[in-house]
């Protein structure tokens, strides 16, 4: 329990910034997405031992406190923390190329698979444009907060918690 | 190699909870989409728009409040030798002055919604923009009235200059506006000077384009645009914009008419809900203002409807 407290405080962090900066901070057609940030800087920094409630939950409040679909945002959080932490596990080679590098695929794959069920949902525009007009924008805004996210969650939030487990498991594999 | 697939307890209740997650967002959102806009996630959101506006206007305050502490800092830094009564009494003037300029800006503001409010006789409540949407996919305003003013969702709200947006959804005291430029908007339009009918529409860059005008009407640039009132989402005769570019030529099946939108996002501070204008009363006159040619015709059938319909009004 104790351990899972500082992933709800970020959490809360992440969900009290989209509300009251992400709004104040677009940059053209890009809006920040803090909670994704979040909720993938903690996929690849936990992978091993991935949760799927704060995603799922995370995900559902960016929906209920914006203007989309309601559990849209709670679908991608989830799906890319699955993947994020599968290619994770699959490809660390104890670089920090590799989190970043899943990192940026994640931002990119999230606002893609948003953008994909926003028009599932209804709305009136081409792929084409969603992809140019705000999942590329978006998708690389996202991308620079959670590089800057991704080193502040190790800190603060897991602890060192991720070389431990590396330890365990390696000890455990051999 | 640092593989870590083992079947144990945590990962099978991990994978249980990834299915369920998954299935309950898929659900969530074919409840969203088939339920309207009266329906219960979509009530709930409304709620939430309302519960988290005056967070967001610390947001949009705080981030003034930084500029001026920064740039007080920076005074202070810069008086630290001196520190003379007349460097004080400078700095009290100079923040009077600025106060001063925002009073005058918000008369100035407020004197442009008096204006149109005249011009169109129109019959509404004006509010303060507390809230604007998180996300980049949607083009949203929260304001500070709702139906305890008698705001209802489907009625038009205009800026300084003109129409701005719709009411989609309401509380008792915010209510949640989709702006012209959002890509699930769309207006019934009417060009003035050829009297060609059209639909305006929203768009993710945040342009407004004229669809559907007959392919044999010469479009101009700096031709007006206003409501047309078909439909009777949107109030008839209140101005939408001007066209800026029209790109190909009449009988062109491909040409696009951009039209510019009234007011930014980013700059509205205060609107206006309207209740009805003076087309709703069965009324003609210079629906434009000052740029109008004062031709126009009243009476196109369902004036006054203002509930929001699908298809004049946008969706989701």
């Amino acid at each position: 329990m104790a351990e899972r407290l500082p992933v709800a405080v970020g959490a809360v962090v992440a969900v009290l910034l989209q509300v009251v900066v992400a709004p104040n901070v677009h940059v053209f057609a890009a809006a920040p997405n803090f909670i994704l940030c979040y909720v993938v800087a903690i996929a690849v920094g936990n992978a091993r031992k991935v949760g799927y409630v704060m995603p799922f939950v995370c995900g559902l409040l960016y929906d209920l406190l914006g203007s989309g679909p309601v559990g849209a945002m709670a679908f991608v959080c989830v799906a890319v923390t699955f993947l994020a932490s599968l290619a994770f596990q699959a490809l660390d080679n104890e670089t920090l190329f590799i989190p970043l590098a899943i990192v940026l695929v994640s931002c990119f794959l999230a606002e893609l698979g948003y953008g994909l069920l926003m028009i599932a949902c209804g709305m009136d525009v081409s792929l084409l444009d969603a992809l140019l007009q705000v999942c590329l924008p978006c998708g690389l805004y996202d991308t620079v907060l959670s590089m800057i996210a991704y080193p502040l969650v190790l800190r603060f939030v897991l602890r060192g918690k991720q070389q431990n487990e590396m330890t365990i498991i390696d000890t455990g594999i051999d | 190699m640092a593989l870590n697939f083992q079947n144990t307890g945590h990962t099978r209740l991990a994978r249980i909870l990834l299915v369920v997650f998954l299935a309950a967002s898929i659900l969530l959102m074919t409840v969203y989409a088939a339920e309207g806009q009266g329906g219960f996630l979509h009530g709930l959101q409304t709620q939430l728009h309302a519960i988290s506006a005056p967070f967001q206007t610390i947001g949009t305050s705080g981030g003034a409040l930084a500029e001026g502490a920064s740039e007080a800092v920076g005074d202070a830094t810069a008086d630290a030798g001196t520190l003379s009564e007349l460097k004080r009494q400078n700095e009290e003037l100079t923040n009077l002055l600025a106060q001063t300029e925002e009073y005058r800006l918000e008369i100035e503001r407020l004197q442009g919604l008096l204006n149109l409010k005249e011009t169109y006789s129109i019959d509404g409540v004006s509010g303060r923009v507390i809230g604007h949407s998180t996300d980049a996919w949607n083009q949203t305003i929260t304001i500070d009235i709702g139906t305890s003013s008698g705001v209802e969702a489907g009625l038009t709200v205009v800026g300084p200059s003109g129409v701005v947006g719709q009411v989609v959804s309401c509380s008792a005291g915010s209510s949640t506006v989709r702006l012209l430029s959002d890509p699930n908007s769309g207006v019934a339009a009417m060009i003035q000077s050829v009297r060609a009918e059209g639909i305006v529409r929203g768009s993710l860059n945040g342009l407004l384009y004229l669809e559907n005008v007959d392919e044999d009407i010469v479009v101009e640039v700096g031709d007006v645009v206003l409501t047309s009132g078909l439909g009777g989402s949107f109030t008839r005769g209140l101005l939408i914009g001007q066209v800026v570019s029209v790109t190909g030529k009449a009988s062109d099946d491909t040409r696009t008419i951009i039209v510019a939108a009234n007011e930014k996002a980013a700059s509205l501070e205060e609107v206006m809900v309207v209740f009805s204008a003076f087309s709703d009363a069965g009324e003609s006159g210079d629906a434009a203002g000052s740029s109008g040619s004062g031709d126009q015709t009243s009476g196109d059938g369902d004036q006054g409807s203002q509930d929001g319909d699908e298809g004049d009004g946008g969706s989701q």
